[in-house]
């Protein structure tokens, strides 16, 4: 009996500073993505690129994602683009209940599937961002930048998406050699 | 045993799960009850996360400058007629200006008028634009220590880009006039009608409350109205755009999407409880009745009172 309770502590050991290390990627993720608001061409609207990672981390390293990390990574994303507090944290934690629910079967489809659903994804986060602030502030905001920022993260996904494989199977490699 | 225990594991994971979904809308709540402690400790984090934004987003200055760059040398030889051009109007516009100046001050001293009250530039450095749909602000590099206060406009050469809304110890945020919860107190230049500009979260503003006699022209100037005292009056917030109906949009006379620097008015808040600030509280707009004061010296009709 004991012997589990050490193996789960171990296992905790392992894994948390590779939890800790996917935490400070996220948030340097999103950091950058409040950075490329300087950009007037994203003014406004910048690609949700933290979705892209914590998507990708969800679907195929879903034991370094915990719902707390993907927590305070949407949190720090409101704090910097001064949305409502928590407003896209439960978002992102209701999009990881989402993916730990579709992860086997996406994991069987092919690359476009995998892609429909993160437009499904996206979409959901946005459109859930969308009431909650139309319901607190009884109004709409313009929809066009929404529409570029949904459609401008849809576009990005395939680079993203190619972009984390393969450096995470470059990391594989440098692991396998060491 | 290890049955239970793991029944018992998985129970505590599923009340842990369902105690973050709630702290979540919770706390989306009370963001929204705008409770001075959790504002604080909003302003303390975005004080502390700054810095770091600003060394992650400068690969996207250095894009934004490369860019930039390269549309300028293809169309340098334009560019040079454009400003040559723009250079001879500004000297007539120079020689005027100086013309109406004087002729002001000497109305001034006949009618004793009291000058605006005065107020200090203070350049600032814009950390971050608006990323997100739902919010325009912009934190911007300078806070208490500089003597910023909520209330304090803030400009740039060619008008009004909003307002101090939280101060931190080094940074601050701005509520620029474009979100949709800035309203500014404004007047049609030409007419002196007043109205209020309403942020729509994208790149134009309208404007609302005019009165139904009004008829604002495409390209007239809209300008602060100072009603309130948060804002002084005559700062340029843009243009009139479009005339439909009862619809009236206005663009900004600042370009929004390109902002470096931009200067902090400190000063002329004094007085002015500005704890619970929001643009929309210090403006009320006046009934519209035919012998109601609705600027100085002019009544609904436009007439001179």
């Amino acid at each position: 009996m004991k012997t589990g309770r050490y193996f789960a502590k171990a296992e905790f050991a392992i894994d948390w500073p590779v939890k800790f290390l996917v935490g400070v990627i996220g948030v340097v993720i999103g950091f950058f993505e409040g950075g490329l608001g300087l950009w007037s061409f994203f003014y406004g609207a910048t690609p949700l690129l933290s979705m892209v990672f914590l998507y990708w981390m969800m679907l195929h390293n879903e034991k370094f994602v915990p719902v707390f990390l993907v927590f305070v990574i949407g949190l720090i994303s409101d704090i910097l683009f001064s949305d409502i507090l928590g407003g896209r944290a439960t978002a992102y934690v209701l999009a990881f209940y989402y993916v730990s629910l579709r992860r086997v079967k996406l994991l069987q489809g092919d690359f476009m599937q995998i892609w429909l659903d993160f437009a499904v994804v996206v979409t959901g986060v946005i459109v859930f961002q969308l009431m909650i602030f139309s319901l607190l502030n009884f109004a709409i905001p313009a929809v066009t930048p929404i529409l570029f920022q949904l459609g401008s993260t849809l576009i990005l996904f395939p680079l993203g998406y190619l972009t984390l494989f393969s450096l995470a199977s470059l990391v594989e490699k440098v692991r396998m050699l060491s | 045993m290890a049955r239970t225990s793991d029944k018992s594991r998985a129970r505590r994971r599923r009340v842990a799960h369902f105690l973050l979904i709630f702290f979540s809308f919770s706390l989306m709540f009370l963001g929204k009850a705008d409770i001075t402690a959790l504002r604080n400790a909003h302003m303390g984090t975005s004080d502390f996360l700054a810095p770091l934004v600003d060394i992650v987003s400068a690969p996207v200055r250095g894009i934004d400058t490369m860019v930039t760059g390269i549309r300028t040398v293809a169309s340098l030889r334009a560019e040079n007629v454009r400003l040559q051009g723009e250079n001879d109007l500004l000297k007539r516009w120079r020689r005027r200006a100086e013309i109406l100046e004087s002729e002001n001050r000497q109305l001034r001293s006949v009618t004793g008028a009291v000058a605006p009250e005065r107020r200090t530039p203070l350049t600032a450095r814009a950390v971050t634009a608006p990323g997100g749909s739902f919010a325009h602000t912009l934190l911007i590099a300078v806070g208490y220590e500089s003597d910023i206060r909520e209330g304090n406009p803030v400009v740039t050469a060619d008008g009004l880009v909003g307002l101090v809304v939280n101060v931190g110890k080094s940074y601050a945020r701005v509520l620029m006039i474009s979100d949709i919860n800035a309203r500014v107190p404004v007047i049609l230049a030409s007419s002196s009608w007043p109205g209020l500009t309403v942020g729509q979260n994208g790149v134009f503003l309208e404007l609302a409350f005019l009165p139904e006699e009004a008829k604002p022209q495409i390209g007239e100037l809209v300008l602060t109205s100072g009603h309130g005292g948060v804002l002084p009056a005559g700062l340029p917030v843009g243009r009139v755009n479009l005339v439909r109906d009862n619809y009236v949009r206005v663009q900004p006379a600042v370009d929004l999407r390109s902002l470096s620097y931009v200067s902090v008015l400190t000063g002329g808040v004094d007085g002015i409880d500005t704890r619970d600030l929001s643009l929309g509280d210090y403006f009320t707009p006046l009934p519209i009745d035919d012998d109601s004061r609705l600027l100085e010296g002019l009544n609904a009709m436009g007439e001179r009172q």
